[in-house]
């Protein structure tokens, strides 16, 4: 049919085609339809690769799943199971225990790293450059260094301990140690994390909030008190919450340096739901250990969301 | 017209594959008979057996089982002695070439081995064939594809199999993997430092403890790993635990048995080894630790696969020549050991099936697996019978003790009393009985306390199934 000939796409005239663009100019200017473009790649990755996962993991921590075994609905049972699983208590401690500690002293050595960044002198550069190293190099790569220097044979710490007269701890097998290795370790790769965006955030401060605070007679200690710490503190609360929630979910450092040992006193979220999920081929009941995490870090994102609020 | 529905199909597809791999190990019987009589010099060897003859060693074997170009995929643990690893990949290679398949052999840390494999589970695609250890099988059975048939007539064609890797394959009546090796444990020992202590080889574990204490005092202990590893710490400590009369369930497999007096005994006694027998950092220690301890004269006894031989005779003459060897000793209840085993288990996901059984039939032919014991030199013992007067076992004593602790019938399985199962596998890869040690030599735990955490840990593993 003609009618039908003429409305394809290769034969569309002059004047509907100019319409159709017409109308598509109209429809992108306005910002509802073109902000909805714009979002909508990124929305589909993270419904794809995050949203997705979580919806299944949330659904699987409900079920008596296996490895290969799709299983049945089981309500609560996991989570009733791990509440009277004192390996499970023992992980949320070691959890709270790890991100606690290793945040706050990242917090503190990276303001002072900043702030000591932020002075002029010979080779800082090369020293800002330096420091970000740790963060830089892979996890796993570093980490089975530390793996080596904690080695209870040929620890080079324990070597140097030795030449002045200090018998060295066993780091990755007797007490606290094991879990102060882990720690030191999470400290040394995250501080510069910390260091580097406190040193963006100090440069942003207006010098001459410092040089008005010189004039008023205020000291070093005041001035930082006064005037970097408060102008800091949403890049503190951003700082603070992306760190919290990957030390939380930390992994790597833990497999590679104890698989959750000694006696699973090491064990985290995250390596707990894995020993549970993958050798230990429950599915459904690693799933529920690793949602467990979430009210946790809800609460912890709801903290620094009402800091990040109080500045505004 | 034909009108077979697709169950008819599969079903005859089925059986023709089972006839090809029957007809297949026919040639192979009459093969191995053909080169018996040749060796003895009969010369009447009809033309049609030594073709079949050829089968058994040629890669060339099994042409009409595989259907068009396929690429193989096997999975396997980097080896401890290199070597092995090297003639694997080898014969791989050769029979892929002459059966139009493509064989690719990737080699991982054991350790990550269960994590590859939940992967490809979970993801239904992955290698074709994964090596299990210890009784994997079980725990991953609803995935594995039935080689009764192949492991049944290898068992009839060499000798059989031996009981303590059957168990592990073996799954409730149906072989579920190919046994590759035992690769087992026994104790290695420095002479020299033995003998400046005044000890001497310990028969029993009341003597073997007595000595440890002499051997710590004079500066030589004895390393054990009491971490999160697969190897060395449950082939110790499950052993202990048999060897004082403590256990994880009774023979149904099913009803816990662990908190009794005679495990609370076996954790004080593990205690008192733990403090005055074993060298410090037993509980950072992994299947490496002890290798590198013993190698740099830190310690002069350690339970290991045969791998500190082979580093020894390879790279350090001296302590080669100061090295001996024994085997585990006897506890009030009796003489036990776990042993290390690999089995190859085909996955069902696996679009290349057939080759893969036919590869493994192959493989463990006399004469590929007689030279692949040859090249671990005594690392690897073979799970069929047919293999256990292997010459490597002739040429030094030291090995041939590993060959014993095998097949010597003192070996037992997780879950011992009662016989394999899944949940003694989870048990074991979770590290409950290891942890129950761990947890009362670090001082966490009193014994008691220690063995009810276990038995809580054990309770929510068995209650599954």
């Amino acid at each position: 049919m003609a009618h039908n000939a003429t409305s394809s796409p290769a034969q569309v005239s002059p004047t509907k085609l100019h319409l159709f663009r017409a109308r598509l100019a109209g429809s992108l200017e306005r910002e509802g339809v073109l902000g909805f473009l714009l979002l909508l790649p990124a929305t589909l990755l993270l419904i794809t690769f995050v949203a997705y996962p979580l919806v299944y993991g949330i659904w699987l921590s409900f079920t008596n799943s296996r490895i290969g075994v799709p299983g049945t609905f089981i309500g609560m049972g996991n989570y009733i199971t791990l509440l009277r699983d004192t390996t499970f208590h023992q992980t949320v401690t070691n959890s709270f225990v790890y991100t606690t500690v290793t945040t706050i002293i990242k917090l503190v050595g990276g303001l002072i790293m900043a702030v000591i960044l932020n002075n002029e002198f010979g080779g800082r550069r090369f020293v800002r450059a330096a420091l970000l190293l740790p963060w830089i190099v892979p996890t796993v790569l570093s980490t089975l260094a530390w793996l080596w220097m904690f080695d209870s044979t040929f620890s080079v710490f324990n070597w140097l301990l030795a030449r002045v007269g200090i018998d060295g701890p066993i780091w990755l097998g007797d007490g606290y140690w094991p879990m102060i290795s882990l720690m030191l370790v999470n400290i040394w790769r995250g501080m510069p994390f910390f260091g580097v965006s406190f040193l963006a955030g100090i440069q942003g401060i207006p010098h001459e909030l410092y040089e008005a605070a010189k004039i008023d007679s205020a000291n070093a200690w005041q001035r930082f008190w006064t005037i970097t710490l408060p102008l800091l503190r949403p890049v503190i609360a951003v700082v603070l919450l992306l760190s919290i929630i990957l030390t939380l979910a930390d992994f790597q450092l833990i497999y590679v340096l104890t698989r959750g040992g000694p006696a699973n006193t090491t064990h985290v979220f995250s390596t707990y739901a894995f020993q549970l999920a993958v050798p230990g081929t429950q599915l459904g009941l690693g799933a529920a250990a690793s949602v467990a995490m979430f009210p946790f870090l809800a609460l912890i994102v709801f903290f620094t969301l009402i800091m990040v609020r109080k500045e505004d | 017209m034909s009108t077979t529905t697709p169950d008819q199909r599969r079903s005859l597809e089925k059986a023709d594959k089972q006839r090809s791999r029957r007809q297949f190990l026919q040639g192979l019987g009459i093969g191995s008979a053909t080169l018996l009589l040749a060796a003895c010099g009969q010369q009447n060897t009809s033309p049609d057996a030594t073709t079949d003859s050829e089968t058994a060693g040629d890669a060339a074997s099994a042409p009409e089982a595989i259907t068009g170009s396929t690429t193989l995929t096997i999975l396997q643990w980097t080896n401890f002695v290199p070597a092995l690893d090297e003639y694997f990949i080898a014969k791989a290679t050769e029979w892929g070439e002459a059966n139009n398949v493509t064989v690719q052999v990737e080699q991982i840390n054991q350790n990550d081995i269960d994590t590859r494999l939940a992967s490809a589970i979970q993801s239904q695609t992955g290698p074709d064939v994964f090596q299990h250890i210890y009784n994997w099988p079980w725990r991953f059975a609803d995935q594995l594809v039935d080689v009764s048939d192949v492991a049944q007539e290898l068992g009839n064609q060499l000798g059989g199999w031996h009981p303590g890797i059957e168990a592990y394959a073996l799954v409730d009546g149906t072989y579920l993997g190919i046994p590759l090796a035992f690769f087992p444990n026994a104790f290695v020992y420095r002479k020299s430092m033995w003998e400046e202590a005044g000890v001497s080889v310990p028969t029993t574990w009341e003597e073997f403890v007595a000595a440890g204490k002499t051997l710590k005092e004079s500066g030589n202990p004895i390393g054990q790993a009491l971490g999160h590893s697969f190897g060395d710490p449950a082939q110790f400590w499950y052993p202990w635990l048999w060897a004082h009369g403590g256990q994880e369930v009774e023979e149904d497999g099913t009803t816990l048995a662990l908190n009794s007096p005679e495990t609370i005994q076996a954790v004080e006694s593990g205690i008192d080894v733990f403090n005055n027998v074993l060298a410090d950092g037993s509980l950072s220690w992994d299947d490496a630790s002890n290798n590198r301890a013993f190698l740099a004269n830190q310690i002069s006894c350690t339970l290991n696969g045969n791998s500190i031989y082979f580093t020894a005779k390879d790279t350090f003459p001296d302590i080669f020549d100061d090295l001996g060897v024994f085997n585990m000793p006897e506890g009030p209840a009796g003489r036990f050991g776990l042993q290390a085993t690999q089995t190859h288990g085909i996955m069902k996901y696996s679009q290349n099936q057939n080759a893969a059984k036919e590869f493994l039939i192959w493989f463990m032919q006399p004469e590929q697996y007689n030279p692949y014991l040859e090249q671990g030199g005594g690392y690897y013992v073979g799970p069929l019978q047919t293999f256990d007067d292997n010459a490597i076992w002739s040429t030094d004593e030291r090995v041939a003790l590993y060959r014993e602790a095998a097949i010597g019938g003192f070996s037992r399985w997780p879950g011992y009393p009662g016989p394999p199962n899944r949940a003694a596998s989870e048990a074991m890869s979770r590290y409950i009985i290891v942890d129950l040690f761990a947890k009362a030599c670090s001082g966490e735990f009193q014994p008691q306390e220690a063995v009810e955490w276990a038995t809580g840990q054990l309770e929510g593993i068995y209650q599954q199934g």
